[in-house]
């Protein structure tokens, strides 16, 4: 792939309608799901389309989703909480 | 496969102490079922580690769960008993229920470990043990194989710091345990009691207190481990700085006695959070659901963003279908497989760590597992 445009084109060709392309971290392929799925379908999907990306453009190539942050309001209000000597 | 359930009785910790095995795995006791995984057959899991619920009311500093998170739905006591009612028929041998959510705050709770135990599975439950007062404690100790208190320090004020509560939780949490080491000499039960501190480097100073409140609190063990991270060390876990810390830890230790051991999670520790194995196969043996009813191989894969593993929702569709799914054996192949690396692609030190080293190694010819001979180890159901 001669630069990171072409790498994005080629993944948007082959990417599942269902998918978004969100952007490209070096070798993890940032998607979104557009549709509701059952965590079996969403999961195979994802699954099948780093298969078929790996087997298509780079052996190295992952997918995943937007990291989801902690909901536990408690904990996000505490955490940092440090230890003073 | 029919399911070979341990009595809790057939094994007592007052007995057989020295048959405690927290630094390592009892996976060559299942041998049945490592043959018949080689063999190719759809395997139920030996142990299911769960969590009934997300939420928790600590907010410890080094709480993996917080980057765990995912779809939330709410396991009902009609979902987990139809998830036990499964669990039992396709053989699981025990649940834990640890994970990453405190399950002593969902309404089933009691249930759980109760049904569990009448349909022949091995329960353990991990808590802060806050909830677990007197009256829940007389309902779900004689149930239980073991219940493991997590509680990462040994002086008041620094429990409330490093577990983010107020001081007074301590009091009360010493208290219950008190109550269940009560509970557990007057009725003779075979439950083991312990305590668990999950070791930041930086918290060094409540070793030996926290070595010192098991054996004043009259529990059957203290364990003493390192803390997880994710692939990019987003806890901030230097593991470089445990070795500063291995004088304290080996004094800890002395403090054991007859009644009473101090464990160090040893091979976890000296591992400074590097695998030597670049397969997974351990997930089909030991595979773990979130609070959330997500079915996912490991809990380092719970986050939304590795949506790519997760295989199914206990909430959504009935365990057993799940597991008899081809999706269930896309994701274990997959992790076994030559695409998957788990040096390069996985946090550090997950709950698998030490059945994938047996099994990678059993598989590579370097160390085959054989019978496992003499005593019977406590906790065998939980590899």
């Amino acid at each position: 792939m001669s630069n990171s445009a072409d790498l994005s084109n080629h993944i948007k060709g082959i990417l599942d309608p269902r998918l978004e392309l969100e952007k490209i971290q070096g070798k993890h392929v940032i998607v979104t799901v557009k549709e509701k799925l059952s965590t079996a379908d969403r999961g195979a999907l994802l699954l099948d389309t780093e298969k078929r990306l790996r087997k298509q453009l780079d052996a190295k190539l992952e997918v995943f989703l937007e990291p989801k942050g902690d909901l536990n309001k408690l904990r996000f209000q505490l955490r940092g909480v440090g230890y003073e000597s | 496969m029919k399911a070979k359930h341990v009595p809790h009785n057939v094994v007592s910790v007052a007995d057989e102490h020295a048959g405690m095995i927290l630094d390592g795995t009892k996976i060559d006791w299942h041998l049945d079922r490592v043959k018949a995984w080689e063999n190719g057959e759809r395997i139920a899991p030996i142990t299911i580690d769960m969590a009934l619920t997300r939420a928790c009311q600590y907010s410890c500093g080094f709480c993996y769960a917080m980057l765990q998170e995912n779809d939330r739905s709410v396991i009902t006591q009609e979902v987990i008993t139809n998830f036990l009612e499964d669990s039992a028929r396709m053989g699981v041998r025990a649940i834990s229920l640890v994970s990453d959510g405190e399950s002593t705050l969902s309404s089933a709770f009691e249930h759980t470990v109760q049904y569990g135990d009448e349909l022949g599975i091995s329960m353990a439950v991990g808590t802060n043990a806050y909830a677990v007062t007197k009256p829940k404690a007389e309902k779900i100790l004689k149930h239980l194989t073991y219940l493991r208190v997590n509680f990462s320090a040994g002086d008041r004020d620094r429990y409330a710091q490093i577990m983010g509560v107020r001081p007074d939780a301590y009091d009360k949490v010493c208290q219950n345990i008190r109550d269940m080491v009560a509970i557990k000499k007057r009725d003779d039960l075979p439950v083991t009691l312990g305590i668990q501190m999950v070791l930041m480097p930086q918290d060094g100073d409540q070793i030996l207190p926290f070595a010192k409140l098991g054996k004043e609190l009259g529990v059957d063990y203290a364990v003493i481990k390192h803390c997880s991270d994710d692939e990019y060390g987003t806890l901030g876990v230097d593991y470089g700085k445990y070795a500063s810390l291995y004088e304290q830890l080996r004094e800890a230790e002395s403090i054991s006695t007859d009644n009473y051991d101090v464990v160090i999670k040893w091979s976890k520790i000296e591992e400074e959070g590097k695998r030597s194995y670049q397969r997974c196969y351990g997930p089909p043996f030991l595979i773990q659901i979130s609070g959330s009813g997500l079915v996912a191989p490991c809990g380092m894969l719970f986050n939304e963003r590795y949506a790519k593993f997760h295989i199914g929702n206990i909430c959504e569709n009935r365990w057993w279908d799940i597991w008899q799914s081809e999706r269930y054996w896309d994701v274990m192949g997959y992790l076994g497989s030559d695409d998957f690396n788990a040096q390069q692609m996985c946090g550090t030190l997950c709950l698998q760590h030490k059945v994938n080293e047996a099994l990678d190694q059993h598989v590579e010819g370097k160390r085959k597992l054989t019978p496992a001979s003499g005593t019977q180890p406590l906790h065998i159901n939980f590899v």
